[in-house]
């Protein structure tokens, strides 16, 4: 993804968020507001004009624009890849399996099925690394953090 | 009892094997522990306590400050190796260290990090040790309106990271109404999706590991390494401990940026829910300030690492002094120290200076011991960890999510913190391929909730008069640093300008 996607990606990521933040403050009194108010007129205004900003640069390198060669662009390169493909893909469906699972099963398990799953997706092949590897590594952390340390992990039906 | 008596009778406290033992070992812990992401000093702390009302008093508090102090400087080993801090004082080492890494120089980047935190730490417990009354006196000066121009000054680090006001402004304004969410100051709720996990706002944990460890996976799975056009450091010992000298030698280059960052540091560490997170920022975008070459900055400078390492360990000096001087507690490692001194039967305050001298002295002497410890003990632990940036990316990515899940689930046993942690890795991935400066994000973030207390104390405070704000001179002092922070790198361009203009029109 470009850079520029990538800006506007994340301008609209954000500008949900603090329009959520915001409008949810306005429920309060002044007082416990203002400070909320002040902060999302600061953002949604900068977000304003870095939208304006970067339409006008758009538009004058469309102008300028030499018609780039087919499959040149780091997008193209992304899109004639199929999406399973995709490793970034791949990372964002592991978390989310980890999430998914660490809520039912706990940490441990969604630890290691999603570790499984990213580790195999992402080319092993090798059991060793696929299974005994992360079941070494979530053995010590049981012991020493979960046992020792008394730390609090996620738990749910299995562990 | 003289100053001299005292210092002589807190060495004689000190020379026992057993006291040298259990500083080395806590040092090993607190390293260990601190390079692990998310899980803090605080739980070995808590962990540990009791176990050390066993020791003798003062090997017991000696035990349990080297686990303080090596946490500091274990969080900068995943800091500098994967880019994942791991405490949130190692948030700016991040921006300078992991760049170096990509370069192929991690081993420099980690004895850089390892000496400036030792020095860092000696040089806070040395300004300790002789000024302990002055500057320990200077917190109860302290008021809202001090510490809002205190975060008012930190936030003008952030015009330093040169990538124009308009990027600087909404990474700020976006972290400051993240650090919004949850009570307000009065406290009442707000954003909370009415979800009882966040009436106390957003952990900083996730968010940080999210920031910089998730977005991180993103851009090694894009590029497929983590060093840049293969130029992978070949592990083994010998290589690594002459690139780990090689960072002790370049160290000596920045000797006057560590100098300013360890007493700004100190300072900082000194008031109260500062602690090294600010201090390490602050006294990064002050290096930066005064730099020839601040565009150098995030993109590998070791001046960055030296001034944010100094200063995150530089301030555990000054949050221990004053919780000794007053029994002001600044942050929850502090905490659990203070109960450490209380089960011994040293309560920390006016009465420990007063009847304990000499043990309130050992204790600032045993840290300048751990400091030196730290640097033998720091230099096996990076040794062993170096390695890490040599493991396949399909290994490393798997093994890395795990430890960050642990770490952002383990500071409260949420599932909560782990989805909070996958949405801002997502949301930081875009952000910083946006070319948007985490560093105005993260000041906004860490500042904020500091920043909305303080000014609505201090309104509420002076709301009748605000004309007396301007008769503290601690308040004047602060102005006039901020005008100047603010102005200093416009000023410092103008004339660069100037002067390669004039250059130009002789030619």
């Amino acid at each position: 993804m470009s850079e520029r996607k990538s800006r506007f990606v994340f301008l609209a990521i954000a500008t949900v968020m603090c329009l959520y933040i915001f409008l949810d403050s306005q429920k309060l009194s002044f007082k416990n507001s203002i400070y909320v108010t002040v902060m999302f007129v600061i953002f949604i205004t900068m977000t304003v004009w870095e939208v304006l900003a970067e339409m006008r640069t758009v538009q004058r390198e469309k102008k300028e624009a030499v018609p780039e060669k087919e499959g040149s662009s780091e997008d193209t390169k992304e899109a004639k890849e199929p999406f399973y493909k995709n490793k970034k893909l791949i990372l964002v469906a592991a978390m989310l399996l980890f999430v998914a699972l660490m809520s039912i099963f706990g940490f441990f398990v969604a630890a290691l099925v999603s570790y499984i799953f990213l580790t195999f997706l992402l080319g092993t092949r090798n059991p060793v690394q696929l299974l005994v590897i992360p079941v070494i590594t979530l053995a010590l952390i049981y012991v020493i953090f979960v046992m020792l340390f008394n730390i609090r992990l996620p738990q749910g039906l299995l562990f | 009892m003289t100053y001299l008596e005292i210092i002589l009778e807190s060495f004689k406290m000190l020379s026992s094997w057993e006291m040298l033992l259990w500083t080395a070992i806590g040092c090993l812990i607190g390293v260990w522990i601190g390079a692990i992401p998310g899980v803090s000093a605080v739980t070995a702390l808590s962990v540990l306590l009791i176990p050390s009302t066993y020791l003798k008093p003062l090997t017991g508090i000696a035990f349990l400050t080297a686990i303080y102090c090596g946490s500091l400087m274990g969080g900068s080993i995943s800091a500098t190796l994967l880019n994942v801090p791991g405490t949130p004082g190692a948030v700016a080492t991040c921006f300078d260290a992991f760049p170096m890494t990509k370069r192929g120089e991690s081993h420099k980047a980690l004895g850089l990090s390892l000496i400036s935190s030792v020095v860092g730490c000696l040089i806070s417990w040395i300004l300790v040790l002789f000024l302990f009354r002055p500057i320990t006196s200077i917190v109860l000066k302290f008021g809202p309106a001090e510490m809002l121009m205190v975060v008012i000054f930190a936030l003008t680090m952030m015009g330093v990271a040169g990538v124009g006001m308009r990027k600087t402004l909404i990474g700020a304004s976006f972290g400051m109404l993240l650090a919004a969410v949850g009570a307000s100051t009065y406290g009442y709720t707000r954003a909370n999706l009415n979800m009882a996990a966040l009436i106390e706002g957003i952990n900083s944990v996730p968010f940080i590991i999210g920031m910089f460890a998730v977005s991180e996976l993103f851009f090694i799975l894009e590029k497929g390494t983590i060093v840049e056009g293969g130029k992978i450091e070949k592990h083994s010992f010998r290589n690594t401990a002459k690139g780990v000298l090689s960072g002790f030698r370049e160290y000596f280059r920045h000797i006057l940026t560590s100098l300013r960052s360890a007493v700004v540091g100190m300072l900082i560490g000194l008031l109260p829910a500062a602690g090294s997170s600010v201090s390490s920022v602050v006294c990064y975008g002050l290096a930066q300030n005064s730099s020839k070459d601040p565009d150098s900055y995030g993109k590998g400078n070791p001046d960055g690492i030296v001034a944010a390492e100094t200063a995150n360990n530089a301030a555990e000096g000054g949050a221990l002094a004053v919780l000794m001087a007053f029994g002001i507690p600044g942050s929850g490692a502090a905490a659990i120290l203070m109960s450490c001194f209380i089960m011994l039967g040293m309560t920390p305050g006016p009465s420990l200076i007063r009847d304990n001298a000499s043990f309130a002295y050992s204790v600032i002497l045993v840290n300048i011991l751990t400091g030196l410890m730290l640097l033998a003990v720091g230099f096996l632990f990076v040794l062993l960890c170096s390695g890490v940036v040599n493991v396949p990316v399909r290994i490393l990515v798997p093994m890395v999510l795990i430890f960050t899940f642990f770490g952002a689930s383990s500071v409260r046993g949420f599932t909560l913190e782990g989805v909070l942690m996958v949405i801002f890795g997502i949301v930081g991935y875009f952000y910083r391929k946006g070319g948007y400066p985490v560093l105005s994000l993260v000041l906004g973030f860490i500042l904020g909730k500091m920043l909305e207390g303080n000014l609505i104390r201090t309104i509420l405070l002076y709301s009748d008069d605000l004309g007396s704000l301007f008769s503290k001179p601690i308040v004047l002092i602060l102005l006039g640093c901020t005008v100047l922070m603010f102005f200093w790198p416009r000023a410092k361009k103008a004339f660069s300008e100037r002067k390669e203009r004039k250059a130009n029109n002789n030619n």
